[in-house]
């Protein structure tokens, strides 16, 4: 009796109730919002790489290294010898090794420089291969594979031509023209740094380096294949990523490279990395989570006054009431009932909404973004927020009732 | 035992304020009369009955209802006693205008405790088909109901828990000739049945010829002559 009484005055009102519940609505939306597509972020960063267990580059920064071998953002202060790669790649800790070589770029995507293997180790997310959408890995010194960004930008198909610039940018001054790259793989869109790629092999990238003259020369006597020409084994790459045959061995073989004599080299661990750079950007994270907080505050408040303006006119109501045997305190829940009522419709209805619009721009969010989101949106953080809305609303809701406990032991 | 029995009541608004709105030093009211109270208007009659029905607390002497010292027992003891034996009914708003008529005779019963054998829906029906209300009307919102038929409504909702006292205040002011004296009759006609006692107040004498008792409030409310 007591939930339909809340619940019809509720109806009786629908105008103003309809009103305030969109607007809760709308404020828990921007809120789920903004802490699913925060938490979604975190995990899209946090699996930009997977399976590799350590990078090895020139001594830097640990950041500064996880930003260009990962993130392709930044330059390499120095790079490291090829023979050092040889030689961790011989370690008998490493079960693979994969050289990268980044510096150049095309139509302002990076380029990078590596192994046909590289297809085969690299991993993102939870352990997730990369995956050819079209075409095939890299074969030959001039093949490129590029990708889902990539692709989808500039409109690139199998086969197209390209030619790549040396240093970073679209306009570069020396254009590498005569040099006949071809496209011949795409990848599948991943949300992470790979979409925006263009892999090439380390080869290829050396021709593109040789003087003009020479890079001629090379072309005409060359046929594509990935031949193992010692004047183009590379002198110098940018990062090494390494597979353990055991991960326990990681902190040791960080540990004997951060430490050797020989060419300064430093490793670092990408996962424990990844969570240090996170943390400068949660200042960003939290002043979100601030801003949406004070947006349902606001909300509530007029939730509140919504409330407070409903009991002057139901001062006959709480009369009758009282005269047929309901103590002020029943008319007090009846106000706070009725507020919690139209939070949880409003909780219901954004969780719906937000469901239904993540439904149909998890496609769009992927392909313009980079940014793949999951479905579940209610995580422990949002059913911990629904908590504390729902207490929030409890006390937002004491003015009102307390006026109506007010009206109803008034003396006549 | 009396409906009503007040001594030496004396009420006023204010602790401070010197004007007495009530001085009652004794009346009482048999069980079973039906009983009707005029006065002008700010004679104190609502405040009486708001005494009676124990949503006023007095300042002092002691007012009996059916027997129990109202004026002794905490406010929430007050409630549930005006739930269970006291029905009220006013001149307007004696419905809930969200709720359609049975829920709003449920509401009344809801206040009063679940035991009691007239808490059954057959009751209900037999109520509202003697008050004449159409089986098409019970589920039709309050505020669709024509004034007569919404003070009969009330009357039900009066009338549900079969309380001992009916209090009646102005009931019939928002009637037309004919269909007032076809609502003080059945009015009458269904206290007589329960065995309630009544108290019918109004400032219109002409309805005092409905009553056997007639009481002017100032009869019984001895203020002084000073005021």
């Amino acid at each position: 009796m007591f939930l339909k009484l809340a619940a019809q005055s509720l109806i009786h009102r629908k105008g103003s109730v309809i009103l305030t519940t969109l607007a809760l609505s709308i404020s828990m939306l921007v809120m789920f919002s903004v802490e699913h597509m925060r938490a979604q972020a975190k995990t899209n960063f946090a699996s930009s790489v997977s399976g590799v267990d350590l990078i090895v580059g020139a001594r830097s920064g640990e950041l500064n290294l996880l930003l260009y071998s990962v993130f392709r953002m930044g330059k390499a202060t120095n790079n490291m010898s090829w023979q050092s790669y040889v030689d961790l790649s011989e370690d008998s800790a490493v079960s693979w090794a994969i050289p990268i070589s980044l510096g150049d770029s095309h139509q302002g995507y990076r380029v990078l420089g590596t192994i046909s293997d590289y297809f085969e180790h690299f991993s993102y997310g939870a352990k997730q291969s990369l995956i050819f959408s079209e075409g095939r890995k890299l074969n030959s010194t001039f093949d490129v594979v590029i990708g889902s960004e990539v692709a989808k930008t500039l409109n690139y198909q199998l086969g197209k031509a390209l030619t790549l610039s040396h240093g970073i940018g679209s306009t570069s001054f020396t254009n590498h023209d005569d040099t006949p790259f071809r496209v011949i793989g795409i990848l599948e869109a991943t949300g992470t740094p790979v979409d925006q790629t263009i892999h090439v092999s380390l080869q290829g990238l050396e021709v593109v380096h040789l003087s003009a003259s020479k890079r001629k020369q090379f072309i005409h006597n060359h046929e594509s294949k990935l031949s193992h020409d010692d004047e183009l084994d590379p002198k110098s790459i940018t990062a090494v990523m390494i597979g353990l045959k055991s991960r326990v061995r990681a902190f040791q073989l960080q540990r004997k490279i951060n430490t050797s004599n020989g060419e300064p080299l430093m490793a670092i661990l990408p996962g424990v990395a990844l969570s240090q750079l996170w943390k400068t950007v949660s200042i960003a994270e939290n002043t979100l989570r601030v801003v949406s907080a004070l947006v349902i505050v606001s909300t509530l408040l007029g939730l509140s006054a919504m409330l407070l303006v409903s009991i002057r006119e139901r001062r006959q109501e709480i009369k009758l009431l009282r005269m047929i045997g309901a103590s002020p305190f029943f008319i007090y829940w009846l106000i706070e009932v009725e507020a919690l009522l139209i939070i949880s419709i409003s909780t219901i209805f954004a969780i719906v909404l937000l469901m239904f619009s993540f439904t149909y721009s998890k496609e769009f969010l992927l392909n313009q973004y980079g940014l793949s989101i999951g479905l579940n949106v209610v995580s422990i953080n949002n059913l911990k927020a629904i908590g504390l809305i729902f207490l929030l609303t409890l006390l937002a809701a004491v003015p009102p009732s307390v006026m109506a406990f007010k009206e109803a032991a008034k003396k006549q | 035992m009396n409906a009503i029995e007040m001594n030496k009541v004396e009420f006023s608004y204010s602790k401070a304020s010197t004007r007495t709105i009530l001085n009652i030093p004794h009346w009482q009211v048999a069980q079973g009369e039906q009983i009707f109270i005029h006065g002008p208007s700010g004679s104190g009659k609502s405040t009486l009955l708001n005494l009676i029905c124990g949503l006023q607390p007095v300042n002092c002497g002691t007012i009996k209802v059916l027997g129990e010292p109202i004026s002794k027992m905490t406010s929430h003891q007050r409630d549930k006693y005006r739930a269970k034996n006291i029905g009220y009914i006013f001149q307007k708003f004696n419905l809930i205008d969200y709720l359609n008529t049975i829920d709003n005779i449920k509401l009344a019963m809801h206040f009063s405790p679940a035991d009691k054998p007239s808490n059954s829906l057959k009751h209900l029906q037999e109520l509202l088909t003697t008050l004449k209300l159409d089986q098409q009307d019970w589920h039709r919102p309050v505020h669709q109901l024509s004034v007569g038929q919404r003070q009969r409504v009330g009357i039900a909702r009066a009338l549900i828990n079969q309380p001992q006292l009916i209090i009646a205040d102005e009931p019939s002011s928002s009637l037309d000739q004919a269909s007032r004296d076809s609502f003080i009759s059945l009015l009458n006609a269904l206290c007589q049945q329960q065995g309630a006692t009544l108290l019918f107040v109004s400032h219109d004498m002409s309805l005092r010829q409905h009553f056997a008792t007639n009481l002017a409030l100032s009869e019984i409310n001895l203020l002084e002559s000073t005021q």
